[in-house]
């Protein structure tokens, strides 16, 4: 090799992981989103350590308390208290640990229900198999997807475990055709046909060649679905229908305080405000990593 | 060496649609490859050359419907294998280059994983053999810089290096046959030269017989040793390679060959064939060339013709065009 050419290449080239940070970083507001995410990852994991008091300790001295940094019979309640004089602090911050395993939970069981749906309806396009999971799936959108939740969790019956079965039944249909299309699209090329060739069966086929290059828009409709699942796990909350009081879950909070709304504004607004920007932080970050993972929608 | 065939197909068909209004894509294909023999099959879009090599290496899906007489490898009957079997067979004696590079790859892992899986499927060894052997295959192919290639991906790779890391991976298992399917069109035509160069050395110094597809006839006069026009499905011409170039016998091959631009040197416009290809719904009662046929006779719109034996070439024309040999005017 001569000076000249080796002056001519770069030094290596970027590991993929490089480069999807690189285009990530660009995104500011995704950057902000994913801090926030790391933050409630944090939060979640050391709920114990950070929490102030325990998420169930009644302070009957201190009901419905201002959010002050003043102590009420030598306690401080930074976020105030609610009905029942609980720390609404660390109740937040034990919500978080609940919000996060919810949406890990019914994103994980959807996720995977819907890469095995997909990548079956794929590989036997205009077959059976095909009709009969697709129009299943259609049937599921067509349902208002709340309408849906609560119908799901009223067979079930209520509590937090059925809500999240129920919020992955609503969101496997996105994953199941997001699938399809992806696979299908990949199907159409070379190397597919060259890995047949060389005596790929179809499980290799679609688990080691389709799949990893039908991952990116997965990702990207996963992390949105994190933030689904949170709003419609707080919804069914709210209803009732998800998490049981006195689990300190967001929903639920925000219904057991409904009738302070006049009186305590703390109580309704500090749950509604962790949801709203948990969920704006998992968007922002979907949003970040779709642009980074799909160059293709750059404009 | 037996001189029996490497590959034979006889009368294959492949057909696509209803049975009733079903699109002839392949019609009644037969022809044979010896080993290390270079064919190449030429004709433009829409004649069926890569589905006549689809078919042969059982790619063609269900709802095309794959016919022949006979469809056999070294002898063995390829259409009554088990597909385990035929599987096997094809990924270790029969290799494929595909015409786009860049999809060609499998865009998720890297140059060496892909080649190391191949090996692996194959040969075996350790990692370290089998990374030395895909460092080893780069530089067969003659790609700059190997050591860096090897830890490339596929987006990271111009379409010339795609096309010869195909190319490797096609070569890593030794294959007896190798069917490149328009290796050179993707490329740049500077690189087409090299690309070409490179698999005839590679061709050479494996002993393999190689299928060129390509519907470009300066392609085939360097490389092949036989070639099959095909026209709509049809193979409308076979003929040894200098004489179709001097002496095409059917009116389709002389058009082909007088649409090459090196042929139309000094020329204001380049000599072309009026009309396209007859798709499912208008196939010609006749010969199927007869609406483009500068030389048509009644007898080809009623009839169509067989592939007759000629001197030295066999075409499907009722009226062959005369060898130089023949003076004698056309009738």
């Amino acid at each position: 090799m001569t000076t000249a050419a080796a002056i001519a290449t770069p030094a290596a080239l970027p590991a993929p992981a490089t480069e999807l940070w690189r285009a990530f970083r660009r995104n500011r507001g995704a950057v902000a989103g994913l801090g926030f995410v790391v933050l409630l990852m944090l939060f979640a994991l050391l709920a114990n350590v950070i929490a102030p008091y325990s998420p169930s300790e009644q302070f009957r001295d201190a009901t419905l308390a201002r959010p002050s940094l003043t102590p009420i019979g030598g306690h401080v309640f930074l976020l105030g208290t609610d009905e029942v004089g609980r720390d609404i602090l660390s109740r937040l911050i034990h919500g978080t640990r609940l919000s996060l395993v919810i949406g890990l939970v019914s994103v994980s069981l959807s996720l995977s229900g819907g890469v095995l749906l997909g990548l079956v309806a794929g590989f036997h396009r205009g077959r059976a198999a095909e009709f009969t999971i697709m129009r299943a799936m259609d049937v599921l959108l067509a349902l208002p997807s709340l309408l849906l939740a609560v119908a799901v969790v009223a067979v079930l019956g209520p509590g937090l475990a059925n809500a999240m079965y129920a919020i992955a039944i609503v969101m496997l249909p996105h994953f199941v055709r997001l699938t399809r299309g992806a696979v299908l699209g990949e199907l159409a090329k070379d190397y597919v046909a060259a890995s047949r060739l060389a005596g790929a069966s179809t499980a290799r086929l679609m688990f080691d060649t389709v799949l990893p290059n039908c991952a990116a828009p997965l990702i990207v409709q996963a992390t949105l679905g994190f933030s689904s699942a949170i709003l419609d796990a707080a919804a069914l909350g709210f209803l009732g229908l998800g998490a049981q009081p006195p689990t300190p879950e967001w929903g639920s909070m925000l219904a057991s305080a409904l009738e302070f709304i006049q009186s305590a504004w703390w109580v309704v607004t500090l749950p509604g405000l962790a949801i709203l920007l948990t969920v704006l932080a998992f968007n922002l970050t979907g949003d970040g990593l779709r642009d980074a993972l799909d160059p293709k929608l750059k404009t | 060496m037996s001189t029996a065939p490497l590959l034979d197909v006889e009368h294959l068909s492949v057909e696509f649609g209803a049975p009733g209004a079903a699109l002839h894509a392949v019609d009644d294909v037969s022809f044979s490859v010896s080993a290390r023999e270079v064919v190449g099959i030429v004709g433009e879009s829409g004649s069926g050359k890569s589905v006549t090599a689809l078919a042969v290496l059982g790619l063609v899906d269900a709802p095309g419907r794959v016919r022949a007489e006979r469809l056999a490898f070294d002898g063995r009957d390829l259409q009554g294998m088990p597909a385990r079997e035929r599987r096997s067979l094809l990924g270790g004696d029969i290799a494929m280059i595909f015409q786009d590079p860049m999809t060609s790859l499998n865009p998720s892992f890297s140059v060496a994983f892909q080649l190391m899986e191949t090996i692996a499927l194959h040969e075996g060894g350790t990692r370290r053999a089998r990374r030395a052997r895909a460092l080893q295959l780069l530089k067969d192919v003659e790609i700059p810089d190997a050591e860096r290639r090897l830890d490339a991906f596929p987006h990271q790779l111009s379409g010339g290096m795609s096309q010869r890391v195909m190319l490797a991976m096609a070569i890593a298992c030794n294959p007896r046959l190798l069917i490149a399917d328009e290796p050179t069109t993707a490329l740049d035509v500077t690189i087409q030269a090299q690309m070409l160069a490179l698999l005839l050395r590679l061709q050479r110094r494996h002993g393999m017989a190689l299928v060129l597809i390509t519907h470009d006839l300066g392609v085939v006069a360097e490389v092949a040793e036989r070639v099959l026009v095909m026209y709509a499905g049809q193979v409308v011409e076979t003929a040894g390679v200098p004489g179709v170039f001097e002496e095409p016998r059917h009116p389709y091959s002389e058009a082909l060959l007088a649409s090459l631009p090196e042929r139309n040197a000094g020329q204001r416009r380049l000599k072309s064939l009026a009309g396209v290809v007859p798709g499912a719904f208008d196939r010609p009662p006749g010969c199927l060339l007869a609406p483009r046929c500068p030389y048509v006779q009644a007898r080809c719109n009623g009839e169509r013709p067989a592939l007759f034996e000629l001197d030295a070439s066999r075409a499907r024309c009722f009226f062959p065009l005369p060898t130089h040999a023949e003076v004698a005017p056309r009738p």
